[in-house]
């Protein structure tokens, strides 16, 4: 049986934990330790390796859904969790101070896999109207020539997450 | 063993033209790469109908005599003793004519996508037939497209349209249109105190109207006796700060996009505006943000697809097999949103709209999906 697996990744507080929680047939395995360094400030605990959840099929087969740590200094675990993945979930934190140039970061970081496979990127804390708007980041993309759903997420709600998951694979082939 | 790469310089095209050509080109040929630039180019392809593409051509193959040539035009390439395609190009003629004209190199065709070489020889044998045919001014169709336009323009019946002017969705796109030009906000009031109000600057929309009564005043004609009448008033800034603050406690607020996008599909119930064309390639901007909108069962596929490929309402639903219903509402929807429109730019008539090439992962996508679609209702 082959190993199938669906990337998380995105910067701290984007809601990486949450989405794998929401949409996982599992208790997700979480490697979260007490933040000790500027990210106490946004949150008591911080992934520091990986997240991990599972969602089974009925054919027996198993999705893996790897979340990657937010804090770029971990930033060697992103491409050995990225490897071989189905797809990329983005995940944005639309209230951060510049989620567009964060955006370049990880489009930059995960270039040769956004070329191979495909992307949908979600943008959590849309609701206060802070910050860019989804045209902001569609126009980002477009710069790059990636052609991928964006879509307004809240983590917590699995509607939201299942969504974002289906446009992924919708968007990796539209013959589904 | 990887294959090597087969260079082909393209001209005369603007930049969305090249990117469709790739796009098209390249899940079934996957050694093909397109340049600007004469460097290193074992094959030309010019676009005809650029200005001075003659001249542009002659110091082109100046230097590089050797190197053959693909023109792409609108109608016959008359005086160009180069091979021609007609726009839009079908993408399996273009991967055939570029085989004839590079018979040495290696095409790295994936299995999967369903272009060996025997149906490769198969389609070239077509093509030659098709060539005699024509030849001996028989009526064979060689141009598929102006077929389809031509079944398209037969089979649009009024039962497909509806007149968007005589619905709430006709009056608010009217509003959102006056709206860009002068005023901050619109009012639009229905049955007495409910109403909606528009803030383009904010791209908000602020409605005391419960989904249900939504769904009845979108769906009822105005002119019906038993509509409710709806009544328009354009603001300023201070006037809209006035009706937001006397709405605001009994009200939601969603973004403009998604407030158009689902009056749009309530709306149309399968049907499109009348003043749309079938045969004309529409185009859809961007992904929708589908996690705030309404969709059919067919919806998310319709978007994938339209959003890569421009094509027309028949088309769609030709190559996806989906009902037409289902094309002509996320049609409308997106259409309303602002996100739709007539295809015009060059790129758009460059290249007929992709077949979906096959996923070697679709049985797993598919057991995945079916996974979250039951989650979903799980939710629900």
């Amino acid at each position: 049986m082959s190993t199938y697996k669906i990337v998380f990744t995105g910067p701290v507080g984007a809601g990486k934990t949450t989405a794998i929680t929401s949409i996982s047939d599992i208790e997700p395995f979480q490697t979260e330790e007490f933040a000790t360094d500027d990210v106490s400030e946004l949150k008591e605990n911080t992934t520091v390796a990986m997240d991990y959840g599972l969602i089974k099929l009925d054919d027996g087969e198993r999705i893996h859904l790897y979340g990657t740590p937010g804090q770029e200094r971990f930033n060697f675990m992103w491409e050995i969790l990225s490897d071989g993945a189905i797809g990329l979930i983005i995940l944005m934190n639309n209230l951060e101070p510049d989620p567009i140039q964060t955006l370049e970061r990880y489009l930059d970081a995960f270039s040769g896999h956004i070329d191979a496979t495909g992307i949908a990127l979600g943008v959590t804390r849309m609701e206060s109207g802070a910050g860019p708007s989804i045209d902001d980041y569609h126009a980002v993309l477009s710069r790059r020539q990636i052609n991928a759903p964006v879509l307004d997420v809240d983590p917590r709600v699995s509607n939201d997450v299942i969504r974002l998951t289906e446009s992924l694979l919708y968007s990796l082939d539209p013959g589904l | 063993m990887p294959k090597n790469n087969i260079t082909i310089s393209a001209f005369g095209f603007d930049r969305r033209s090249i990117e469709r050509l790739n796009q098209a080109l390249s899940p079934k040929v996957r050694n093909i790469q397109l340049l600007d630039s004469v460097a290193d180019a074992q094959l030309f392809l010019l676009n005809l109908e650029a200005e001075n593409m003659a001249e542009k051509y002659r110091d082109i193959v100046k230097d590089n005599q050797s190197i053959p040539a693909i023109g792409f035009c609108n109608s016959e390439a008359d005086g160009w003793a180069i091979r021609s395609l007609k726009m839009p190009v079908n993408t399996d003629e273009l991967i055939n004519s570029i085989q004839e004209e590079l018979p040495d190199v290696e095409f790295d065709v994936p299995t999967s996508v369903g272009i060996s070489q025997d149906k490769v020889k198969k389609a070239m044998e077509a093509i030659e037939t098709k060539k005699v045919a024509s030849k001996l001014n028989t009526k064979i169709e060689q141009d598929k497209s102006k077929v389809n336009r031509q079944r398209d323009m037969i089979k649009k019946t009024d039962e497909m349209c509806f007149d968007m002017e005589r619905f709430l969705l006709g009056h608010t796109i009217e509003a959102l249109n006056t709206l860009k030009q002068k005023h901050e906000g619109a009012l639009i009031k229905c049955w007495g105190s409910k109403s909606i109000l528009i803030q383009p600057s904010k791209g908000e929309v602020l409605t005391n109207l419960s989904d249900n009564q939504i769904r009845n005043m979108a769906i009822a004609p105005l002119d019906d006796e038993l509509s409710s009448s709806v009544e328009i008033t354009y603001l300023d800034k201070a006037g809209m700060d006035k009706v937001a603050n006397s709405i605001s406690t009994e009200s939601r607020s969603m973004s403009v996009e998604a407030f158009m996008w689902d009056l749009g599909l309530l709306t149309c119930k399968g049907r499109i505006p009348h003043d749309i064309s079938t045969a004309d390639r529409q185009y859809l901007r961007r992904w929708p943000n589908i996690t705030r909108i309404k969709l059919t069962d067919h919806g998310l596929k319709i978007i994938a697809y339209w959003v890569r490929n421009p094509s027309s309402l028949y088309e769609m639903s030709e190559k996806l097999e989906v009902p037409l219903q289902d094309v002509f509402s996320i049609f409308t929807a997106a259409y309303s949103a602002g996100l739709a429109d007539r295809a015009k730019r060059e790129a758009d008539a460059v290249v007929e709209a992709g077949e979906i090439p096959k996923n070697e992962k679709r049985g797993l996508f598919g057991s995945l999906m079916s996974r979250l679609r039951s989650m979903d209702s799980e939710v629900a």
